[in-house]
Protein backbone atom coordinates (compact mmCIF):
# COMPACT_ATOMS: atom_id res chain seq x y z
CA UNK A 1 0.00 0.00 0.00
CA UNK A 2 3.07 2.28 -1.06
CA UNK A 3 1.82 3.92 -3.82
CA UNK A 4 -0.38 7.13 -4.44
CA UNK A 5 -2.91 5.18 -6.05
CA UNK A 6 -3.42 3.11 -3.35
CA UNK A 7 -3.79 5.72 -1.40
CA UNK A 8 -6.97 7.09 -4.00
CA UNK A 9 -8.57 3.86 -3.79
CA UNK A 10 -8.66 3.71 0.24
CA UNK A 11 -9.89 7.32 -0.06
CA UNK A 12 -12.31 6.62 -2.64
CA UNK A 13 -13.64 3.90 -1.18
CA UNK A 14 -13.71 5.01 2.71
CA UNK A 15 -14.85 8.65 2.32
CA UNK A 16 -18.51 7.92 2.32
CA UNK A 17 -18.06 6.25 5.66
CA UNK A 18 -15.69 8.88 7.63
CA UNK A 19 -17.62 10.95 6.29
CA UNK A 20 -20.98 9.17 8.52
CA UNK A 21 -18.43 8.90 11.28
CA UNK A 22 -17.67 12.20 10.94
CA UNK A 23 -20.56 13.59 11.02
CA UNK A 24 -22.28 11.80 13.54
CA UNK A 25 -19.13 12.57 16.14
CA UNK A 26 -19.34 16.97 14.92
CA UNK A 27 -23.22 16.79 14.15
CA UNK A 28 -22.50 19.67 12.10
CA UNK A 29 -21.81 18.72 7.81
CA UNK A 30 -18.95 21.41 7.18
CA UNK A 31 -17.35 20.59 10.38
CA UNK A 32 -17.85 17.07 9.04
CA UNK A 33 -15.81 17.97 6.03
CA UNK A 34 -12.83 19.21 7.34
CA UNK A 35 -12.29 16.47 10.19
CA UNK A 36 -12.70 14.10 6.77
CA UNK A 37 -10.28 16.48 5.26
CA UNK A 38 -7.74 16.56 7.97
CA UNK A 39 -8.05 12.59 8.63
CA UNK A 40 -7.59 11.70 4.43
CA UNK A 41 -4.39 14.67 4.36
CA UNK A 42 -2.66 12.57 7.61
CA UNK A 43 -3.46 9.21 5.72
CA UNK A 44 -1.87 10.79 2.83
CA UNK A 45 1.28 11.89 4.74
CA UNK A 46 1.15 8.24 6.47
CA UNK A 47 0.40 6.07 3.48
CA UNK A 48 4.49 5.38 2.85
CA UNK A 49 4.66 4.02 6.01
CA UNK A 50 1.82 1.28 6.21
CA UNK A 51 2.41 -1.58 6.13
CA UNK A 52 -0.25 -3.77 7.00
CA UNK A 53 -3.76 -3.42 5.09
CA UNK A 54 -5.86 -4.71 7.39
CA UNK A 55 -4.46 -1.77 9.61
CA UNK A 56 -5.49 1.01 7.35
CA UNK A 57 -8.82 1.32 8.43
CA UNK A 58 -8.80 1.19 12.37
CA UNK A 59 -6.05 3.56 11.66
CA UNK A 60 -8.28 6.40 9.74
CA UNK A 61 -10.59 5.79 12.13
CA UNK A 62 -7.98 6.38 15.18
CA UNK A 63 -6.73 9.93 12.99
CA UNK A 64 -10.69 10.69 12.79
CA UNK A 65 -11.58 10.10 15.78
CA UNK A 66 -8.67 11.75 17.71
CA UNK A 67 -9.03 14.80 14.94
CA UNK A 68 -12.58 15.40 16.80
CA UNK A 69 -11.37 14.95 20.61
CA UNK A 70 -8.89 17.36 20.13
CA UNK A 71 -11.25 19.60 18.12
CA UNK A 72 -13.59 19.53 21.00
CA UNK A 73 -10.59 19.89 23.66
CA UNK A 74 -10.31 23.31 21.99
CA UNK A 75 -13.67 24.23 22.15
CA UNK A 76 -14.25 23.38 25.37
CA UNK A 77 -17.87 22.09 24.92
CA UNK A 78 -19.35 21.87 28.36
CA UNK A 79 -20.93 18.22 28.89
CA UNK A 80 -24.50 17.58 30.13
CA UNK A 81 -25.30 15.33 32.46
CA UNK A 82 -28.43 12.58 31.82
CA UNK A 83 -30.28 10.53 34.43
CA UNK A 84 -31.15 7.12 33.28
CA UNK A 85 -34.46 5.90 32.30
CA UNK A 86 -35.79 2.51 30.97
CA UNK A 87 -35.47 1.38 27.37
CA UNK A 88 -38.28 2.41 25.42
CA UNK A 89 -39.01 0.64 21.83
CA UNK A 90 -38.18 2.25 18.21
CA UNK A 91 -38.23 2.56 14.78
CA UNK A 92 -35.66 2.76 12.74
CA UNK A 93 -37.82 3.96 9.84
CA UNK A 94 -39.20 6.54 12.15
CA UNK A 95 -37.75 9.68 10.77
CA UNK A 96 -38.34 12.00 13.63
CA UNK A 97 -36.94 9.52 16.14
CA UNK A 98 -33.81 10.02 13.64
CA UNK A 99 -33.94 13.40 13.97
CA UNK A 100 -34.07 13.32 18.20
CA UNK A 101 -31.18 11.13 17.86
CA UNK A 102 -29.34 13.31 15.99
CA UNK A 103 -29.97 15.71 18.63
CA UNK A 104 -29.44 13.10 21.73
CA UNK A 105 -26.39 12.26 20.17
CA UNK A 106 -24.99 15.98 20.26
CA UNK A 107 -25.45 16.36 24.04
CA UNK A 108 -23.36 13.51 24.91
CA UNK A 109 -19.43 13.90 25.81
CA UNK A 110 -17.56 13.80 23.04
CA UNK A 111 -16.23 10.53 24.04
CA UNK A 112 -19.33 9.05 24.84
CA UNK A 113 -20.32 10.24 20.96
CA UNK A 114 -17.21 8.42 19.76
CA UNK A 115 -18.00 4.99 21.47
CA UNK A 116 -21.42 5.45 20.36
CA UNK A 117 -20.66 5.85 16.85
CA UNK A 118 -17.54 3.55 16.66
CA UNK A 119 -19.59 0.81 18.75
CA UNK A 120 -22.98 1.03 16.71
CA UNK A 121 -22.53 2.29 13.58
CA UNK A 122 -19.61 0.32 12.80
CA UNK A 123 -19.82 -2.15 15.34
CA UNK A 124 -16.57 -2.44 16.33
CA UNK A 125 -16.15 -4.41 19.49
CA UNK A 126 -15.46 -2.88 22.96
CA UNK A 127 -11.37 -3.93 22.70
CA UNK A 128 -10.91 -2.41 19.53
CA UNK A 129 -12.49 1.00 20.31
CA UNK A 130 -10.12 1.26 23.63
CA UNK A 131 -7.44 0.92 21.18
CA UNK A 132 -8.34 3.20 18.68
CA UNK A 133 -9.63 5.89 21.74
CA UNK A 134 -6.27 5.21 24.13
CA UNK A 135 -8.57 4.54 26.36
CA UNK A 136 -9.05 1.06 28.76
CA UNK A 137 -11.60 -1.53 27.99
CA UNK A 138 -13.14 -0.53 31.77
CA UNK A 139 -13.82 3.15 30.78
CA UNK A 140 -14.92 2.22 27.18
CA UNK A 141 -17.38 0.13 29.07
CA UNK A 142 -18.47 2.83 31.37
CA UNK A 143 -18.29 5.48 28.72
CA UNK A 144 -20.69 3.52 26.41
CA UNK A 145 -23.00 2.61 29.56
CA UNK A 146 -23.54 6.27 30.22
CA UNK A 147 -24.11 7.57 26.77
CA UNK A 148 -26.71 5.11 26.41
CA UNK A 149 -28.96 5.65 29.67
CA UNK A 150 -28.51 9.55 28.47
CA UNK A 151 -29.54 8.47 24.86
CA UNK A 152 -32.61 6.60 26.43
CA UNK A 153 -33.50 9.16 28.32
CA UNK A 154 -33.47 12.03 25.49
CA UNK A 155 -35.10 9.88 23.23
CA UNK A 156 -37.96 8.86 25.84
CA UNK A 157 -38.48 12.45 26.81
CA UNK A 158 -38.82 12.62 23.08
CA UNK A 159 -41.46 10.07 22.26
CA UNK A 160 -43.44 11.71 25.55
CA UNK A 161 -43.57 14.69 23.97
CA UNK A 162 -45.13 13.86 20.98
CA UNK A 163 -47.79 11.63 22.37
CA UNK A 164 -48.75 14.54 24.55
CA UNK A 165 -51.36 16.59 23.27
CA UNK B 1 -37.05 -3.49 22.25
CA UNK B 2 -33.66 -2.43 23.38
CA UNK B 3 -32.05 0.66 22.13
CA UNK B 4 -29.17 -1.36 21.33
CA UNK B 5 -31.09 -3.66 18.59
CA UNK B 6 -31.71 -0.49 16.47
CA UNK B 7 -28.84 1.91 17.06
CA UNK B 8 -26.96 1.43 14.22
CA UNK B 9 -29.33 1.29 11.48
CA UNK B 10 -30.33 4.08 13.23
CA UNK B 11 -27.56 6.42 13.18
CA UNK B 12 -26.46 5.09 9.56
CA UNK B 13 -29.91 6.81 8.27
CA UNK B 14 -29.75 9.61 10.10
CA UNK B 15 -26.01 10.27 9.02
CA UNK B 16 -27.06 9.14 5.55
CA UNK B 17 -29.86 11.76 5.17
CA UNK B 18 -27.99 14.66 6.38
CA UNK B 19 -24.61 14.03 4.28
CA UNK B 20 -26.58 13.16 1.09
CA UNK B 21 -25.77 16.21 -0.42
CA UNK B 22 -22.06 16.95 0.50
CA UNK B 23 -19.67 17.02 -2.70
CA UNK B 24 -17.65 14.17 -1.83
CA UNK B 25 -14.87 15.02 -4.43
CA UNK B 26 -14.34 18.31 -2.99
CA UNK B 27 -13.78 16.18 0.15
CA UNK B 28 -11.18 14.32 -1.51
CA UNK B 29 -9.39 16.72 -3.20
CA UNK B 30 -9.33 18.72 0.08
CA UNK B 31 -7.72 15.78 2.03
CA UNK B 32 -5.02 15.20 -0.89
CA UNK B 33 -4.00 18.89 -1.24
CA UNK B 34 -3.41 18.81 2.37
CA UNK B 35 -1.59 15.93 2.42
CA UNK B 36 0.79 16.95 -0.21
CA UNK B 37 1.18 20.41 1.69
CA UNK B 38 1.91 18.69 5.02
CA UNK B 39 4.01 15.76 3.27
CA UNK B 40 6.34 18.73 1.50
CA UNK B 41 6.53 21.03 5.07
CA UNK B 42 7.46 17.33 6.76
CA UNK B 43 10.27 16.88 4.06
CA UNK B 44 11.66 20.28 4.39
CA UNK B 45 12.19 19.86 8.14
CA UNK B 46 13.94 16.54 7.77
CA UNK B 47 16.14 18.53 5.85
CA UNK B 48 15.91 21.36 8.78
CA UNK B 49 17.00 18.48 10.75
CA UNK B 50 19.58 16.70 9.54
CA UNK B 51 20.98 20.35 8.77
CA UNK B 52 21.07 20.81 12.98
CA UNK B 53 22.81 17.73 13.44
CA UNK B 54 25.78 18.91 11.56
CA UNK B 55 26.16 21.10 14.08
CA UNK B 56 24.65 19.07 17.45
CA UNK B 57 22.04 21.86 17.90
CA UNK B 58 18.39 20.71 18.15
CA UNK B 59 18.49 16.97 16.79
CA UNK B 60 16.60 15.95 20.16
CA UNK B 61 14.03 18.35 19.33
CA UNK B 62 13.68 17.69 15.25
CA UNK B 63 14.14 13.65 16.64
CA UNK B 64 10.84 14.26 18.77
CA UNK B 65 8.70 16.91 16.05
CA UNK B 66 9.06 13.66 13.39
CA UNK B 67 7.85 10.86 16.03
CA UNK B 68 4.95 13.33 16.97
CA UNK B 69 4.35 13.98 13.42
CA UNK B 70 4.72 10.10 12.51
CA UNK B 71 2.37 9.01 14.50
CA UNK B 72 -0.74 10.98 12.69
CA UNK B 73 -1.59 12.95 16.10
CA UNK B 74 -1.87 16.75 16.74
CA UNK B 75 1.50 18.46 15.57
CA UNK B 76 3.94 19.33 18.27
CA UNK B 77 1.58 20.55 20.62
CA UNK B 78 4.11 20.84 23.10
CA UNK B 79 6.05 23.23 21.58
CA UNK B 80 3.52 25.72 21.05
CA UNK B 81 2.38 28.05 23.13
CA UNK B 82 -1.48 27.00 24.86
CA UNK B 83 -4.74 28.54 24.23
CA UNK B 84 -4.61 29.22 27.72
CA UNK B 85 -3.73 33.15 28.67
CA UNK B 86 -3.93 34.80 31.73
CA UNK B 87 -7.00 37.39 31.93
CA UNK B 88 -5.90 40.51 32.33
CA UNK B 89 -7.59 42.58 35.11
CA UNK B 90 -10.48 44.26 32.82
CA UNK B 91 -14.03 44.67 34.30
CA UNK B 92 -16.15 42.64 31.92
CA UNK B 93 -19.92 44.39 31.12
CA UNK B 94 -22.59 41.50 32.49
CA UNK B 95 -25.23 41.86 29.80
CA UNK B 96 -25.43 42.77 25.89
CA UNK B 97 -27.04 46.22 26.76
CA UNK B 98 -24.52 46.65 29.30
CA UNK B 99 -21.72 46.74 26.82
CA UNK B 100 -23.47 48.58 24.07
CA UNK B 101 -24.36 51.46 26.60
CA UNK B 102 -20.63 51.11 27.58
CA UNK B 103 -19.67 51.54 23.87
CA UNK B 104 -21.64 54.77 23.47
CA UNK B 105 -20.69 56.58 26.17
CA UNK B 106 -16.90 55.51 26.26
CA UNK B 107 -14.46 57.33 24.29
CA UNK B 108 -13.42 55.49 21.13
CA UNK B 109 -9.94 55.30 21.77
CA UNK B 110 -8.54 55.36 25.00
CA UNK B 111 -4.76 54.20 25.50
CA UNK B 112 -5.85 51.03 27.68
CA UNK B 113 -8.24 50.31 24.78
CA UNK B 114 -5.85 50.49 22.46
CA UNK B 115 -3.34 47.97 24.95
CA UNK B 116 -6.29 45.50 25.37
CA UNK B 117 -6.49 45.69 21.64
CA UNK B 118 -2.86 44.96 21.17
CA UNK B 119 -2.97 42.09 23.79
CA UNK B 120 -6.03 40.62 21.74
CA UNK B 121 -3.53 40.17 19.03
CA UNK B 122 -0.84 38.69 20.99
CA UNK B 123 -2.98 36.41 21.60
CA UNK B 124 -4.16 35.81 18.60
CA UNK B 125 -0.41 35.42 16.67
CA UNK B 126 -0.27 32.52 19.91
CA UNK B 127 -3.32 31.04 19.03
CA UNK B 128 -3.13 30.46 15.59
CA UNK B 129 0.37 29.64 15.67
CA UNK B 130 -0.51 26.86 17.67
CA UNK B 131 -2.88 25.50 15.29
CA UNK B 132 -0.45 25.79 12.24
CA UNK B 133 1.84 23.07 11.60
CA UNK B 134 5.71 23.81 12.55
CA UNK B 135 7.27 26.22 11.02
CA UNK B 136 5.04 27.93 10.13
CA UNK B 137 4.86 31.84 11.80
CA UNK B 138 2.52 34.65 12.38
CA UNK B 139 3.34 38.23 12.85
CA UNK B 140 1.09 41.36 13.13
CA UNK B 141 0.80 42.91 9.99
CA UNK B 142 1.76 46.07 10.33
CA UNK B 143 0.90 47.75 7.35
CA UNK B 144 -2.65 47.02 7.69
CA UNK B 145 -2.69 48.17 11.77
CA UNK B 146 -2.30 51.48 10.96
CA UNK B 147 -6.31 52.36 10.41
CA UNK B 148 -7.68 48.65 11.69
CA UNK B 149 -5.32 49.16 15.47
CA UNK B 150 -7.98 52.17 15.89
CA UNK B 151 -10.79 50.46 15.77
CA UNK B 152 -9.76 47.71 17.90
CA UNK B 153 -8.32 45.04 15.01
CA UNK B 154 -5.76 43.10 14.56
CA UNK B 155 -4.31 42.30 11.06
CA UNK B 156 -1.81 39.05 10.50
CA UNK B 157 0.61 37.39 8.10
CA UNK B 158 0.82 33.68 7.82
CA UNK B 159 3.45 32.83 6.76
CA UNK B 160 4.52 28.86 5.91
CA UNK B 161 8.60 28.87 5.74
CA UNK B 162 8.76 29.99 2.30
CA UNK B 163 6.63 33.61 2.09
CA UNK B 164 3.08 35.06 2.93
CA UNK B 165 0.02 32.57 2.37
CA UNK B 166 -2.47 33.66 4.32
CA UNK B 167 -4.41 36.79 6.16
CA UNK B 168 -6.09 36.67 9.67
CA UNK B 169 -7.55 39.72 11.52
CA UNK B 170 -9.32 39.32 15.63
CA UNK B 171 -12.37 42.00 16.14
CA UNK B 172 -13.56 42.26 20.08
CA UNK B 173 -15.86 44.96 20.36
CA UNK B 174 -19.63 45.80 21.38
CA UNK B 175 -22.34 45.20 19.30
CA UNK B 176 -22.97 42.84 16.71
CA UNK B 177 -22.56 44.55 13.37
CA UNK B 178 -21.41 41.74 11.36
CA UNK B 179 -23.51 38.89 13.34
CA UNK B 180 -25.78 38.55 9.95
CA UNK B 181 -25.97 35.73 7.60
CA UNK B 182 -26.02 37.22 3.74
CA UNK B 183 -25.79 34.70 0.79
CA UNK B 184 -22.92 34.11 -1.04
CA UNK B 185 -23.06 34.45 -4.39
CA UNK B 186 -20.68 32.66 -7.03
CA UNK B 187 -20.73 33.57 -10.43
CA UNK B 188 -19.07 31.28 -13.17
CA UNK B 189 -16.14 33.19 -12.82
CA UNK B 190 -15.25 32.85 -9.33
CA UNK B 191 -17.08 29.80 -9.32
CA UNK B 192 -13.94 27.96 -10.62
CA UNK B 193 -11.54 28.87 -7.83
CA UNK B 194 -13.48 26.67 -6.14
CA UNK B 195 -12.48 23.77 -7.12
CA UNK B 196 -9.36 23.29 -5.65
CA UNK B 197 -10.54 24.54 -2.16
CA UNK B 198 -13.41 22.14 -1.58
CA UNK B 199 -14.97 24.68 0.30
CA UNK B 200 -18.25 26.06 -0.51
CA UNK B 201 -19.27 29.77 0.08
CA UNK B 202 -22.16 29.45 2.24
CA UNK B 203 -23.24 30.93 5.97
CA UNK B 204 -24.45 29.29 8.97
CA UNK B 205 -25.89 30.55 12.37
CA UNK B 206 -25.57 28.03 15.39
CA UNK B 207 -26.47 28.88 18.89
CA UNK B 208 -23.46 28.12 21.14
CA UNK B 209 -24.00 26.21 24.33
CA UNK B 210 -22.98 28.50 27.03
CA UNK B 211 -25.07 30.87 25.11
CA UNK B 212 -24.65 33.33 22.70
CA UNK B 213 -24.13 32.68 18.93
CA UNK B 214 -22.17 32.20 16.11
CA UNK B 215 -22.64 33.54 12.34
CA UNK B 216 -19.88 31.16 9.79
CA UNK B 217 -19.55 32.52 6.47
CA UNK B 218 -17.15 31.38 4.07
CA UNK B 219 -17.06 34.50 1.49
CA UNK B 220 -17.16 33.90 -2.46
CA UNK B 221 -14.08 34.55 -3.83
CA UNK B 222 -12.90 38.02 -5.54
CA UNK B 223 -11.60 37.91 -9.14
CA UNK B 224 -8.49 36.62 -7.86
CA UNK B 225 -9.62 33.87 -6.17
CA UNK B 226 -9.20 35.24 -2.51
CA UNK B 227 -12.11 34.24 -0.27
CA UNK B 228 -12.26 34.18 3.95
CA UNK B 229 -13.58 32.05 6.52
CA UNK B 230 -15.47 34.54 8.40
CA UNK B 231 -16.46 33.16 12.19
CA UNK B 232 -18.62 36.25 13.81
CA UNK B 233 -19.59 34.95 17.62
CA UNK B 234 -22.00 36.77 19.54
CA UNK B 235 -21.23 36.44 23.34
CA UNK B 236 -23.93 36.74 25.72
CA UNK B 237 -22.06 39.41 27.61
CA UNK B 238 -23.17 41.34 24.49
CA UNK B 239 -19.69 41.40 23.20
CA UNK B 240 -18.62 40.31 19.33
CA UNK B 241 -15.54 38.64 18.41
CA UNK B 242 -15.07 38.72 15.11
CA UNK B 243 -12.31 36.18 13.26
CA UNK B 244 -11.28 35.97 9.47
CA UNK B 245 -8.64 33.87 7.93
CA UNK B 246 -8.39 34.35 4.48
CA UNK B 247 -6.22 31.74 1.43
CA UNK B 248 -3.75 34.77 0.30
CA UNK B 249 -2.38 38.06 1.47
CA UNK B 250 -4.35 41.34 1.42
CA UNK B 251 -3.93 44.52 2.98
CA UNK B 252 -0.36 45.02 2.39
CA UNK B 253 2.34 47.49 0.47
CA UNK B 254 2.47 44.99 -2.56
CA UNK B 255 -0.84 44.11 -4.48
CA UNK B 256 -3.49 41.41 -3.29
CA UNK B 257 -1.82 37.84 -3.77
CA UNK B 258 -3.89 34.65 -3.85
CA UNK B 259 -1.34 31.76 -2.67
CA UNK B 260 -3.26 28.74 -2.14
CA UNK B 261 -6.62 27.05 -2.40
CA UNK B 262 -7.21 26.85 1.20
CA UNK B 263 -6.60 29.29 4.04
CA UNK B 264 -4.61 28.25 6.14
CA UNK B 265 -6.98 27.46 9.21
CA UNK B 266 -10.17 25.24 8.19
CA UNK B 267 -13.50 26.17 9.24
CA UNK B 268 -13.33 24.44 12.98
CA UNK B 269 -10.28 25.61 13.57
CA UNK B 270 -11.36 29.25 12.98
CA UNK B 271 -14.43 28.67 15.22
CA UNK B 272 -12.25 27.25 18.50
CA UNK B 273 -10.04 30.49 17.79
CA UNK B 274 -13.21 32.67 17.98
CA UNK B 275 -14.93 30.89 21.02
CA UNK B 276 -11.52 30.99 23.10
CA UNK B 277 -13.16 32.71 26.44
CA UNK B 278 -9.57 34.57 26.28
CA UNK B 279 -10.12 37.45 24.40
CA UNK B 280 -10.41 40.80 26.09
CA UNK B 281 -13.81 42.74 25.65
CA UNK B 282 -12.92 46.61 24.33
CA UNK B 283 -15.57 49.05 23.97
CA UNK B 284 -14.66 49.67 20.72
CA UNK B 285 -17.48 50.79 18.91
CA UNK B 286 -18.00 48.85 15.64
Amino acid sequence: VDDEGGYREFAATRVAQLLRIAYLLCGDVHEAQDLVQTCLAKMYVAWPRIRDPERVDAYARQVLTRAFLSSRRLKRNSEIPMGQVPDIPGDPTDPDLRLALLEALRTLPPRGRAVVVLRYLEDHSVETVAGMLDLSVPAVRSLNTRALAALRGLLAEERGSRLRP
Amino acid sequence: MDIEDYLGDLLERGAGESLARVDVDAVLRGGEHLGRRLRRRRRNRMVMGAAAAVVAVGVGTAAAIDHVEDTGHEELAATRPTLSATPAPTPTPSTASAATEAATAAPVSTPTSLALAQANGQKAVAMIEQLLPTGDTVTLNTYSLAGFASKGGSAMLINDGRGDVGTATIWVGAGSPTAVCTAQSTSADTGKNLLLGGLTPGCSVVNLAGGGSEVNTVTAPDAKGYYEIVVNVVRKDGYTVSFTVGNGVVGGPTAETVSQPLPPLTIAQADAVAQSTDWQPILFKP
